[in-house]
């Protein structure tokens, strides 16, 4: 998307995955019996956040201060990105099948 | 030859797209009002004075509290309703780390809990199954801009004896039911960094209608000083939040721009919706009952079944 000049970005991870709460360094904020507690968060599953998280495309707000044309060549874009998905991922080295999470 | 840019095809772009941020002579009169006031801190100052009143105002409430960035603006928040060690904090699982990060500053757990699939909002029903006897308070994400369903939320607040806080960092002019978001619980948060539909660079602002709630996050935003009070006067904890009057100005001016971007987006918004099925793409377009703003800080795209890793983030693809 960014090649055909359309704005993009990464969506948010989900908390969980965080390196502070897979490592715990989080626990170091907490006291008693709370710091050292088994959270439930951390073993439950997020389909949704997981979906929201890896599977999304965010495109940044001014995108959409502009015209009837730009939001015609968004469009177009992503519809050629798919139009010719097959192409873009046998020329992708990285695009391995992203691992199920959540 | 590939259609693809990528793989030396034409660019699906064939012109800019606006810059970002806007401003015009508005900033820069007030940024020289400053300048030249030499008052460039908020205490003597009316600048960011007037803007925090202001921006309350735009949203409906009685009390405005600018400070440093949003994610101040939830710590303060957090202070302000007094949160303890040992408390727990519900917060949804798909957040900037604010949210949550904010919590924890105040030796409190945050509770993770998964969003709606259709508005990447929190999940009443998963945050009310997530209450325990340690929860004080629950933070609502109005996520790209959407309000969380409000009535649901509140509700759930009411009916447990917790507070309800909203973070709308995304949110500015959003609406629940006819009314602005950010007073639907005992106070809300805004961002006005960089990205963020107004913007000072950084900045961030709480408002509320809670007398209580805003003395105290006052307070605690000003080194535990007390309006009227004797200067070197601190009567509890706080630290320095305070915002510029370089950022007050900035954002006033920002303000002034407000609805008629809102509307813009909007209209762009609604074009997006209306034609994302012709061109396979399926937008997140969830308009729960109620909801007018429901694409501000960004629009998002959901891969289909047919799509493929190509419309995943590349950091995805190289983790």
């Amino acid at each position: 998307m960014n090649a055909e000049g359309i704005p993009n970005q990464a969506s948010y991870p989900p908390l969980h995955d965080l390196d502070m709460f897979r490592n715990g360094e989080y626990r170091k904020r907490l006291t008693g019996a709370q710091a050292t507690a088994e959270h439930a968060f951390l073993r439950q599953s997020f389909p949704h956040t997981h979906r929201a998280a890896w599977e999304a495309v965010w495109i940044p707000q001014p995108a959409l201060l502009g015209d009837e044309t730009d939001m015609q060549e968004i469009v177009a874009g992503i519809r050629k990105i798919q139009a010719n998905a097959k192409e873009l991922v046998a020329h992708d080295t990285h695009a391995t099948p992203v691992p199920a999470r959540g | 030859m590939s259609q693809l840019a990528l793989l030396g095809g034409k660019k699906s772009k064939s012109k800019p797209f606006p810059l970002w941020p806007q401003f015009d002579d508005t900033e820069r009169r007030g940024l020289n009002d400053v300048l030249e006031s030499r008052v460039w801190w908020r205490t003597p100052g009316t600048k960011t004075l007037e803007f925090e009143e202001a921006f309350a105002r735009f949203h409906g409430a009685r009390h405005g509290l600018a400070v440093t960035n949003g994610t101040a603006a939830l710590e303060v928040a957090m202070a302000a309703i007094g949160l303890q060690p040992g408390d727990e904090v519900i917060v949804p699982n798909f957040t900037f780390v604010a949210t949550a990060s904010a919590v924890l500053f105040a030796n409190a757990l945050p509770v993770l809990v998964d969003v709606r699939p259709d508005t990447y909002c929190l999940d009443p029903q998963l945050a009310e199954a997530a209450v325990t006897p340690h929860t004080k308070a629950i933070i609502a994400v109005h996520m790209g801009g959407h309000p969380a369903d409000l009535d649901a939320l509140k509700d759930l607040a009411a009916g447990k004896g917790i507070l309800l806080i909203e973070d709308c960092a995304h949110a500015h002019a959003s609406e629940w039911r006819g009314k602005r978001v950010g007073t639907f619980g005992v106070g809300g948060t805004f961002s006005f960094q960089s990205s963020k539909l107004m913007t000072a660079g950084e900045g961030g602002m709480v408002i509320s209608n809670d007398d209580g709630f805003e003395r105290q996050a006052r307070s605690v935003h000003d080194c535990g000083r007390l309006p009227g009070e004797w200067f070197y006067s601190h009567f509890s904890y706080g630290s320095n939040y305070r915002l510029s009057e370089w950022q007050g100005a900035i954002l006033m001016a920002q303000l002034g721009r407000l609805d008629q971007q809102t509307q813009q987006r909007h209209q762009n918004a609604r074009w997006l919706i209306a034609n994302s099925a012709r061109y396979q793409a399926s937008l997140h377009k969830s308009l729960m009952n109620g909801a007018l703003a429901m694409v501000n800080t960004h629009t998002s795209f959901t891969s289909t079944a047919n799509s493929l890793p190509a419309f995943r983030p590349k950091v995805l693809l190289q983790r």
